[in-house]
């Protein structure tokens, strides 16, 4: 079932979420700004997730561990490993990832630290995850994406960025819910989306993020992944890509030849907003959430800069028996209270206050 | 015990928000109306009660200050604190000065600057009375405290929010009769619906006003021509929050420290016709009186009678109590031990009600019933 | 006012902040948290030290208005008094939730938040707040 390609493994022991409850219309955005309709309908968003006054990418990080490691059934004791990919970091200098390890009870003998690479840090992290479980460095290493995401008030970014995060407890393949087969990994040099230390908002090249950043990386690195383990787009049941909004997987999909039934039940972004680093991942959450043993999943996360992977991933039979030891995402996603915009701004601190 | 011990003389001041009043011109006017009526104040210790020196007023050891500034030196100096109690607390210090034979005269000074901040730091400021490694932490202010507990009081015994604020209108009639009182007003039956809410269901008018005070008593071992003599005191302390008790809405400690200070006097509670208690929010009156045994547990709200302010032959709060009279925190005690002398010794007279000759009764608490003090004085004979 | 959170404090208070360590009597199985030396109620010293699994029912709660100013940005705050599972009562911020949906019996597990924050360079304090559970999903806890 696997395919056959040499290179190291590893697997998925247990995977988990985090959306915040309080969700902001689109539409509310569009009214206080004075966006037309069909601009904001065009990039199929419906809601976004909006974290409290008191979460953060640390809380959000925490909640979505600790499912993760109910369903891996480890002892928080076993890993060794514990990494942060976010873009919004409560502190710029002073790990998320160590508050997060010492909340959910790791003792110190690990390795820790946040990662940065816009969008795709949780996913490098899984790499070097793979590395570490492969190598015997560690027997389990936890892989968290988190952002609380921020866009400048009334730039079109703003109907996107949003709060919430997927972890993952990254181990031996033998003990996997799923294997990751193979991944690859695609970067350059490319300003297509950024933000300069002490900005309090990114700022973005516009239409430039979309063929030299977005679409260019992807598409290399799943090529990439292709040429590596010979498989082609036929063998996946699934492709989930980082989703900045509802409409770029669709295009990035339909250009590598994927039908739309393979990618639709990975979209989040839709119903969440953009997660930033938890983006891709949640898309994964949601098909390891549903998937059947024996499907063959594409992972495709995205993150300015530029840089996108490619993972490979195969569903293993131990999956049933883990899935009902945490809620579902969907089970989060329809966990909502609807806030207005002025709830909005007081919450993510948008507002100049003495 | 060894030596009588006897309050001489007592002075207090309006409780106010007192903006141009510093601790020292505070105290020092208590101690002035003090001398108008008793001049040959000759202490040999200060003690002084005070909650939050150091958070209002960048003060530690605020008591070695204003002895200094009173011109009391070559003393012996102390300061007591123990929250909101510390009032009654430094009567029991000054009577075991006292008592025991160190000391022979001790002139006690409350006072209190809590009108210094906005009352979000006040709330601030206030907090630190619970555990700061819980309650403070968790920003679980007193208020919300004694609203948990106004809730659960409700719902066991069945009373209504209503039948309970019957509480703050008394209050603010006997505080009219009050000439110290800070809230010299009275309330309407439905005055609650206009009253902003604290903490839900307690609003505005079921929590004591913020101000500043002081008061001071001259303690000694001998009575002179008048004085009230202390005969029993008592104190004893709980589980430091309500809910880790078996019962939050019993106030063990308070019970304990009457139960003593009754023993200590020789009496039964029956001869207490005159009393001071803790109603630093509404629920806690009831809970007190129960806790002091006027009425079985859940019945205080039925037994008080609002028209007279009394219950079980007892007469209660003519000054207004916390909620009317005032709660300078630190200060409290004494202003309640104030209060006791003016009925005994002084002549005050509220409601045409002679009890100079009975037996009258302080009970303060830290938090809900957390520490506790009680003092039982008499006219000495 | 410029009080500031002292790092050793917020160091030394994580064990109680991101975990909620409660003491059962080993002689008369009185439950209280915090923790102290001797039991509440027997005043045994014969007590141990546990670790909830944060997960128990709403019990009473009400909603304060008028906050420490260390909580301005959070009022009105939801203080609720909840039983946890194993037995013992304890007061803690309710979230995620609407006040008029509050209702008393409900289940709540506590979640890791954000406690305090001194000013926009200080510390942020984490800790343990209550929201309605999500699922009955629970394992171990940490």
């Amino acid at each position: 079932m696997l395919a056959l390609v040499a290179g190291p493994r590893a697997g998925i022991l247990g995977w988990g979420a985090y959306i915040p409850i309080y969700r902001l219309k689109v539409s509310e955005i569009a009214r206080i700004w004075g966006y037309d309709e069909t601009v904001v309908k065009s990039l199929w968003i419906e809601e976004k997730a909006v974290g409290a006054i008191d979460e953060d990418t640390i809380t959000i990080g925490w909640e979505a561990s600790r499912y993760a490691i109910m369903r891996a059934g480890i002892d928080p004791s076993e890993i060794g490993a514990i990494f942060v990919g976010t873009e919004s970091k409560p502190y710029a200098v002073k790990p998320s990832a160590t508050i997060i390890a010492e909340a959910l009870g790791i003792p110190p003998n690990k390795m820790s630290s946040d990662l940065e690479f816009a969008c795709r840090a949780a996913s490098e992290a899984m790499r070097i995850s793979i590395g570490l479980v492969a190598s015997n460095m560690v027997r389990a290493s936890l892989v968290i994406g988190a952002d609380t995401a921020q866009a400048s008030p009334g730039d079109l970014l703003e109907f996107s960025a949003s709060s919430g995060g997927a972890a993952f407890v990254i181990g031996s393949p033998k003990d996997s819910v799923a294997v990751i087969e193979a991944s690859y990994s695609y970067v350059t040099d490319t300003p297509d989306f950024w933000r300069r230390e002490g900005s309090p908002y990114p700022e973005h090249g516009e239409s430039f993020t979309g063929e030299p950043a977005y679409f260019s990386h992807i598409i290399n690195a799943v090529k990439g992944l292709l040429e590596k383990t010979r498989l082609s787009i036929s063998d996946f049941d699934y492709a989930v890509f980082h989703q900045p909004n509802g409409k770029f997987p669709l295009q990035v999909g339909q250009k590598l030849g994927f039908p739309r039934e393979k990618i639709l039940p990975g979209m989040v972004t839709p119903y969440t907003g953009n997660t930033y680093n938890g983006s891709a991942l949640l898309g994964l959450v949601r098909i390891l959430d549903i998937a059947k043993p024996g499907s063959r999943i594409l992972l495709a996360p995205f993150g300015s800069g530029a840089g996108a992977d490619a993972f490979s991933i195969v569903i293993q039979d131990r999956i049933e028996e883990r899935r009902d030891l945490a809620p579902r995402l969907d089970d989060l996603i329809n966990r909502k209270l609807y806030i207005q915009y002025g709830e909005y701004v007081k919450y993510r601190k948008k507002i100049v206050k003495l | 015990m060894t030596r009588q011990v006897y309050i001489n003389a007592a002075g207090a001041i309006e409780i106010d928000r007192h903006f141009d009043k510093s601790y020292k011109a505070l105290a020092l006017e208590s101690i002035r109306r003090m001398e108008k009526r008793f001049s040959a104040i000759e202490p040999e210790a200060v003690v002084v009660s005070s909650m939050s020196p150091e958070s209002m007023g960048e003060q530690i050891g605020l008591a070695g200050v204003i002895a200094d500034y009173l011109g009391l030196r070559r003393l012996k100096v102390f300061r007591v604190e123990m929250g909101e109690a510390s009032g009654l607390a430094a009567i029991m210090a000054s009577y075991s000065l006292i008592a025991s034979g160190l000391v022979n005269r001790v002139l006690v000074i409350g006072v209190e600057k809590i009108t210094e901040l906005a009352t979000s730091h006040i709330v601030r400021v206030y907090s630190m009375i619970g555990d700061s490694e819980y309650m403070g932490l968790y920003g679980i202010s007193p208020a919300s405290e004694a609203s948990m507990i106004a809730k659960l009081y409700m719902a066991r015994y069945g009373y209504s929010y209503e039948e309970l604020f019957k509480w703050p209108i008394t209050m603010h009639r006997n505080a009219v009769r009050n000439p110290h009182a800070q809230l010299k007003f009275m309330i309407k039956a439905d005055a609650y619906r206009d009253s902003p809410i604290i903490s839900e269901p307690l609003r505005l008018l079921d929590a004591y006003p913020f101000g500043d005070g002081a008061s001071a008593v001259y303690m000694s071992s001998k009575p002179g021509d008048v004085a009230a003599e202390i005969l029993g005191i008592g104190s004893s302390n709980d589980a430091h929050d309500a809910v880790s008790r078996e019962d939050p809405l019993f106030f063990s400690s308070i019970r304990e420290s009457f139960g003593e200070a009754l023993r200590m006097a020789g009496i039964n509670r029956d001869l207490i016709n005159y009393l001071e208690i803790h109603d630093s929010y509404t629920p806690y009156s009831y809970i007190i009186l129960e806790s002091m045994g006027f009425a079985e547990r859940g019945e205080a709200p039925k037994r008080f009678s609002p028209d007279t302010s009394s219950i079980d032959r007892v007469y209660v709060n003519l000054s207004g109590g916390l909620k009317a009279r005032g709660h300078p925190w630190g200060a409290t005690g004494i202003y309640q031990v104030y209060e006791l002398f003016q009925i005994l010794v002084g002549g005050w007279n509220p409601i045409g009600v002679d009890m100079s000759n009975g037996y009258a009764a302080a009970q303060s608490m830290n938090g809900a019933g957390a520490q506790s003090y009680i003092a039982i004085l008499r006219r000495a004979r | 006012m410029a009080v500031r959170d002292s790092p050793p404090r917020i160091w030394r208070l994580r064990d109680i902040l991101y975990r909620i360590k409660y003491a059962k009597c080993r002689s008369c199985g009185y439950m209280f948290y915090p923790p102290r030396i001797s039991c509440v109620r027997c005043s045994s010293r014969d007590v141990e030290v546990m670790i909830s699994k944060g997960l128990g029912t709403l019990v009473e709660y009400t909603i304060l208005y008028q906050v420490s100013s260390r909580f301005q940005d959070s009022a009105p705050l939801i203080i609720g008094l909840i039983r946890l599972d194993e037995g013992f009562n304890m007061y803690g911020q309710v979230v995620d939730i609407d006040p008029k949906d509050l209702r008393k019996g409900m289940r709540v597990e506590a979640v890791l938040r954000r406690l305090r924050v001194d000013g926009s360079s200080g510390l942020i304090t984490y800790g343990l707040k209550f929201r309605p559970a999500i699922g009955v999903h629970h394992g171990r806890s940490s």
